[in-house]
């Protein structure tokens, strides 16, 4: 029989701590991450969906700890820095998080692939509603460029690295402690 | 003898449906907010200015803070490279310092002819120009939007309307300015319309982003004589730019449209210089 370490109670109010905010800290890290002009070649012409694909994964793994106010404040967050209207993302995150947490169990029993395969079509789902938000809420005629789909296929693509990041996150606080 | 929901509280099954409901209301408060939040900001333009400039001067710092490793990392790296190309570097800056040095006896000449015509002419000059050299802080985030923060703002003399220009050529203009930052629309914007002509046939036109790093131009006569490879400039119509800004070449002619390619590549600039010509424009953009 395995016996559990003891632990002090300091060392176990920071494990919970650490637990409960762990989903928000990565959510509002790659949110970050993803308006900072990193100085790697073209990233402002591709930049990946960072922020989705972490929604995405929570929303997954840990939907209880990944809050639907949380998800919109990051979208809003977004918003602000595009320097559009304010709500656009905010929309599109919440749509996201509905949308995973309600497939929730039926991704966490299939196969990676799948997984993979819905990150992927989420982030095409993703880039046309805001193309129809976009649409319907500015004055210019908005068009689908190439670039739009690269984004979201690059997106898509990232989310093999990003989920085993997210999992390697994940495992440093793998038991909710009380 | 007291019942299980007594000892254990409601049943896990109970709790889950209790959750779920709760989920739901709040979703649907969100997306209220969501709704009108867009509405909102769409309606009420200096509501979403007032916002974003605010939040653009209290993340500005934050942000600023944070890069500081980047660009140390991006500076060592480029340092190492600087230092691997010196040779090279050195005897292509004296190729072109021999061809300077014969530019710079006539832009003398020049000037002191030009001087002594508009002496004669009596020509009233352009009033001098103010610049300031900027960092980009954050990018936007999505495809669809093509704009960038500046670590400086309305405290550094920065005021909406203002050029951003990047190696000699015009990468876009400011359209919002907080106390130490501001926000530049890209030429490459969707909403981005600039006056420009063809240097040479001196064809007017306007140059309309569309998300793309090739912008066409729009409104081009039907009898223009434009050729691949001719540079585009500011017109100046509009007062909101200077005459003669370097934009960018004709790359593509086509039945539809004229493309052009931009000089500066707005995706890959880290620092601007921020001009204030003096121009107020027709549309007070300083508002």
């Amino acid at each position: 029989m395995k016996i559990e370490r003891y632990k002090p109670p300091h060392q176990r109010r920071l494990e919970n701590i650490w637990h409960h905010a762990m989903p928000t800290l990565t959510l509002a890290a790659l949110t970050i991450i993803s308006i900072l002009p990193l100085p790697i070649p073209n990233y402002r012409f591709f930049t990946p969906d960072l922020s989705l694909l972490a929604i995405y994964y929570w929303c997954i793994y840990r939907r209880d700890l990944i809050p639907l106010p949380l998800c919109f404040a990051m979208g809003v967050f977004e918003d602000l820095f595009d320097g559009y209207q304010i709500g656009i993302n905010a929309f599109i995150f919440s749509i996201v998080f509905l949308t995973t947490t309600t497939r929730a169990r039926f991704f966490r029993k299939q196969k990676y692939q799948i997984l993979w395969a819905g990150a992927a079509a989420l982030c095409f789902l993703a880039t046309l509603l805001e193309w129809v938000l976009r649409e319907a809420f500015l004055t210019d005629h908005v068009t689908l460029t190439l670039q739009s789909f690269i984004n979201a296929g690059l997106s898509g693509l990232l989310f093999p690295p990003l989920s085993i990041l997210l999992s390697k996150i994940q495992k440093t606080a793998p038991v909710r402690v009380h | 003898m007291p019942s299980y929901k007594e000892i254990f509280g409601a049943s896990s099954r109970s709790r889950v449906a209790r959750r779920t409901a709760i989920q739901r209301i709040l979703f649907l408060i969100i997306f209220v907010i969501g709704l009108g939040l867009l509405a909102y900001s769409r309606i009420n333009k200096d509501f979403s200015t007032s916002l974003k400039t605010g939040f653009y001067d209290l993340a500005a710092p934050v942000i600023n803070t944070l890069m500081e490793p980047v660009y140390f990392a991006s500076s060592v790296g480029e340092e190492a490279k600087n230092l691997v190309d010196l040779r090279e570097e050195n005897t292509r800056l004296a190729k072109e310092n021999l061809k300077l040095q014969y530019y710079k006896s006539q832009v003398s000449r020049l000037r002191t002819e030009n001087t002594e015509l508009r002496k004669l002419l009596s020509f009233v000059p352009d009033a001098p120009s103010k610049s300031i050299a900027a960092r980009v802080i954050a990018t936007s985030s999505s495809s669809f939007v093509k704009s960038v923060l500046i670590n400086a703002g309305q405290r550094q003399g920065i005021s909406n309307g203002d050029s951003a220009i990047y190696n000699e050529a015009l990468i876009g203009r400011v359209v919002e300015t907080g106390k130490n930052s501001a926000r530049v629309l890209l030429l490459t914007d969707i909403s981005s319309r600039i006056p420009v002509m063809i240097e040479g046939t001196r064809d007017r036109a306007i140059l309309a982003g569309n998300n793309t790093a090739s912008p066409p131009l729009k409104y081009l006569s039907a009898t223009n004589n434009v050729e691949i490879g001719q540079l585009v400039i500011t017109s100046g119509h509009g007062g909101i730019f200077p005459a003669g800004l370097m934009i960018g070449h004709v790359s593509k002619i086509s039945e539809k449209n004229v493309q052009v390619k931009l000089i500066a590549n707005p995706d890959s600039v880290d620092y601007v210089r921020i001009f204030n010509f003096g121009l107020n424009g027709v549309i007070d953009l300083k508002k």
